[in-house]
Formats: C-alpha cells, sequence, structure tokens
C-alpha cells in the first residue's frame, strides 16, 4: 500500500476544471517535486491531500485510508500562506503544536529558532515575512511525520538563506518519511529530489525519477521544466 | 482535544474583548465620579451627562462587539487563512464546531457579567437604588414565579446558541463558493433567519390557533402563569432543536464540503 493514492480524482471550481483525472502514488521514503506553472493544480492536489478540499469525484487515501483526523496525525503540511494567528508569540505556537501533535519535537523546534537567531518571545506579528516562513517551516519539520508537504518553502526566503532552509529540511527529514514539495524555484531544490511530478493543465504530464531525467534524459530537471513549459 | 481547543480560541477572543471590558468599566467608574461630584460642582453637569451617554453606548456595544469577535474569529479560523492550521489538526470537525459554540457561550456569559458588574458600579451607593431593585425583583417573583424568570434567564442565554449555530451554519454554506464567501454568508443567514422565523410561526402559532381551547386561554385576560411558562419552555425546546440542527449542518458542510480558498 502506498501513502498516498489517487484514483481517478477530479476537482471542478464551478465549470472550471482543477484536475482531471488524477492517477498518482506516493511512495515512503521519497522526495517529489511537484513541479508546473501557475494555475496548473498543485495547491489543488496539495489540498486535496490534506482534506481542505474535497474531490468531485474519485478517491484520495492516505494509508488506506480517506484524509482525515488519521490522516492528519501524520501529515505535516506547510501552506504557501501565513496559517498562524499573528497575535501570538512563537513561543506560544510552539505550546499550540506541542498541545496538538503528539509527534512534535519541542526541542528540536526550539534549536531551529536558536540557529536562525529567532527570538522565542518576538510576537508574529512583528517579524518580517521571510522570517514568518522560516517559524512556520522550523514548525513543520519539527514533527517525526509520515508525510511532510511544503508548499513554497522558500518562496519567500532571501537567495542566500535557501540552502540553508533546504539543509534543515534534509536533516529534520524522518528516515522512511516522504516529502512533496511544491516550489517554482526548481534550480534550488533539484538536487534533494527523488522523483519529478510535472503537472499541467490539471493532469499529470509526467511521474519520473530524478535519476532517470538526469541520466536517460540528460537533462537538468529545471532545464526540463522549462522545455516542457515554454510560452 | 475539546479543552485544548476551547483553551486557545478562548484566550484569543478575551484579548479581543478585553480592551471594551476596560472601557466599560472606566465609564462606569469616571461617571459614577462625575455623578458624585456635580452635587458640589454644578459646572460639570454637562461632562457628566455626556459621561452618562458613553456609558449607556458602552453598555450597548459590549453585547455586540462580543457577538462580533466571536463570529469574526470563526471566520477567520474556519475558512481564512488561520482555516489552514484549523483543519489540519488532527480533530474533528464535530468537535472544532462544538468548541467555538461552547467558546463562544462562555464570552457571552462572561460580557453578560461585565455589564451586570459595569451597571452595580454606576449605581454604588445611590441612595435605595439596589433596595429598590431588590423590591421590584421580589414583587416580580411574586407575580410571575420564579419558574417564569429562571426560564426566561435560560431562554437569553440559549439565544446566543441558537444565534452562533445559526451564523456558523450560515458560514458553512457560504465557504462553499468559489467567490464572495463572506457576502454568500450573510445571505445564508438572512436566509436561515427567515426559515427560523416560519418554523418558529408554523410550530408555536399554528398549533395554539388550531385548537379552540388554547386560542382562547391566550386571548384571555387571565391567561395563567403556567401555560405561558409551558408555551415558553416549548419555545425553547424548539430553539434547542433547530440549534442541534444547525450544528449538524455545520459539521456535515465543514465534512464533506470544505472549499478553502
Amino acid at each position: 500500500m502506498s501513502l498516498v493514492e489517487f484514483h481517478n480524482v477530479d476537482k471542478n471550481y464551478g465549470a472550471k476544471k482543477a484536475l482531471s483525472d488524477i492517477n498518482l502514488k506516493i511512495e515512503r521514503g521519497h522526495i517529489y517535486g511537484l513541479l508546473g506553472p501557475n494555475g496548473s493544480g498543485k495547491t489543488t492536489l496539495i489540498k486535496l491531500i490534506n482534506d481542505l478540499l474535497t474531490p468531485t469525484s474519485g478517491e484520495v487515501l492516505i494509508n488506506g485510508l480517506k484524509p482525515g483526523v488519521e490522516s492528519k496525525k501524520i501529515i505535516s503540511y506547510l501552506p504557501e500562506r501565513t496559517y498562524l494567528n499573528m497575535n501570538l508569540r512563537v513561543e506560544e505556537v510552539i505550546a499550540y503544536f506541542k498541545d496538538f501533535y503528539t509527534d512534535f519535537d519541542e526541542d528540536k523546534a526550539h534549536k531551529l529558532l536558536d540557529k536562525l537567531k529567532i527570538d522565542s518571545k518576538t510576537k508574529l506579528k512583528t517579524l518580517s515575512k521571510g522570517t514568518k516562513e522560516k517559524v512556520q517551516l522550523i514548525l513543520v519539520m519539527s514533527r517525526k511525520a509520515d508525510l511532510y508537504i511544503l508548499d513554497e518553502p522558500i518562496g519567500g526566503v532571501d537567495p542566500a538563506s535557501r540552502d540553508y532552509i533546504l539543509n534543515t529540511i534534509l536533516e529534520n527529514f524522518n528516515e522512511g518519511s516522504s516529502m512533496i514539495i511544491c516550489t517554482h524555484l526548481i534550480a534550488d531544490i533539484e538536487r534533494i529530489l527523488d522523483d519529478v511530478i510535472f503537472i499541467n493543465d490539471g493532469k499529470i504530464v509526467l511521474n519520473e525519477s530524478a535519476e532517470e531525467i538526469r541520466s536517460v534524459r540528460k537533462m537538468t530537471i529545471d532545464n526540463l521544466f522549462r522545455e516542457e513549459f515554454k510560452c | 482535544m475539546l479543552a485544548k481547543l476551547m483553551k486557545y480560541d478562548l484566550k484569543s477572543l478575551l484579548k479581543g474583548v478585553l480592551p471594551i471590558y476596560l472601557i466599560g468599566i472606566v465609564l462606569a467608574i469616571v461617571s459614577r465620579l462625575f455623578d458624585v461630584l456635580v452635587d458640589h460642582l454644578s459646572f460639570l453637569s454637562i461632562p457628566a451627562g455626556f459621561m452618562l451617554f458613553f456609558f449607556i453606548l458602552a453598555m450597548i456595544a459590549i453585547p455586540f462587539f462580543t457577538l462580533g469577535i466571536v463570529v469574526m474569529k470563526y471566520y477567520n479560523t474556519m475558512v481564512k487563512d488561520e482555516a489552514y492550521l484549523t483543519h489540519t489538526l488532527p480533530v474533528k470537525k464535530s468537535t472544532l464546531v462544538l468548541s467555538k459554540i461552547i467558546d463562544g457561550f462562555i464570552l457571552m456569559v462572561i460580557s453578560t457579567i461585565v455589564i451586570i458588574l459595569c451597571i452595580a458600579i454606576r449605581l454604588f451607593m445611590i441612595d435605595g437604588v439596589f433596595t429598590a431593585l431588590k423590591e421590584v425583583w421580589l414583587s416580580s417573583v411574586e407575580v410571575l414565579g420564579l419558574s417564569f424568570w429562571i426560564i426566561i434567564i435560560v431562554a437569553f442565554f440559549l439565544g446566543f446558541i441558537s444565534f452562533f449555530t445559526c451564523v456558523f451554519a450560515a458560514i458553512s454554506f457560504g465557504q462553499k463558493h468559489n467567490n464572495n464567501k463572506f457576502i454568500m454568508s450573510f445571505v445564508y443567514y438572512i436566509a436561515i433567519y427567515y426559515i427560523n422565523q416560519i418554523v418558529s410561526v408554523v410550530l408555536l402559532i399554528v398549533p395554539v390557533y388550531l385548537n379552540k381551547s388554547w386560542w382562547n386561554t391566550l386571548n384571555s385576560e387571565n391567561v395563567s402563569i403556567e401555560f405561558i411558562n409551558g408555551y415558553l419552555l416549548v419555545a425553547l425546546v424548539i430553539s434547542l432543536v433547530m440549534s442541534a440542527v444547525y450544528y449538524f449542518i455545520t459539521v456535515n458542510n465543514m465534512t464533506k464540503k470544505l472549499n478553502l480558498e
């Protein structure tokens, strides 16, 4: 049984088809790059895994079960937006995560905050956009989850910090866990990917291992993306 | 999980209403002080009048402000950006919605206590006012009976639950739309409110209208307090059942038809 399975999934927003006949399996221990142009359906696909949307037809299974309380215990999700209560202090959101997620490692979160020189007494609303994103990433990566889903994890972070963030992701990623990373900054993340999923107009147009792309196609993922989606 | 959800939400809600509570208490103290001073310094009569006006305004504002804060908090945490965290917590949707209803109810009870406290401060040491209030209360209990007042108090607080469940159900329908979720939630609230009124009228008025004996009793000059109590109790049960229906609609929509932006 795969960790995540999509069976003939369609998702419509009114008359607009966001996803069409998606069949996909996410295996354990792999890091997936979910890549595609704007409006291709990446975030919709991620929302379906996280039970933030319901499919129009078809079925999404996490560990063989429909998304729900059990799947949320094993999925650590970083959305592309700021989803924390901005009136809280960093230490308060750490306490919040500790209260709700049994797999949350508070010590790890504090160590990562210290490394990035983020004061846990600071109110979230006083932090810069990039620092807020770092705090969210730390919260998400401080869980011992089976599946990490990161939607644009380095989008708001300055280029100098990106490598540090990616190393943080890799160092704190449990062996045997899986990860789905969704980003436009392909060149920055391609070194950490095991598999690549290209999505366009709500359809999966490529699902291949990163190794195959490099050795058989003799291309970088970034170059393949540019070729596939050139205007 | 219910206790944890309630703890965090209530803390956040209290932070939101605390300023208006403080304003109410300060205005009660200042207005009372002006009231005392005006006996000796007549030129303070105009500011004292203003203070009384602002105090009354604050007392009216507290419940509306509290209702607004509860509804906005619900909307932000269940439909807007914070909903991404709320809906990915390993918690059943029924628990999520229940925690919001209980928190809203607790906050309205706290607001009621604050208003009573403010009024008590405003009336502090006014000769005979508390004795007069006590007499009014005792005579009203003597005329209408304690049961009547207990039903009225229970109805007053159940009204908050009815309001919150109705609004939460409306939001659960509004969020299904891809655009204008807030406006659509408001439209659904109006629709649900009118459906509520129609159902209440059908269940409360029509049976009485059809039953000649009840109709005559209700229209007679000597309608018994037992009859009124019974009638109010039926209205309370209807309100409770409607609230339960709204709760289940909300949970169902949030579970099966969640549509976050």
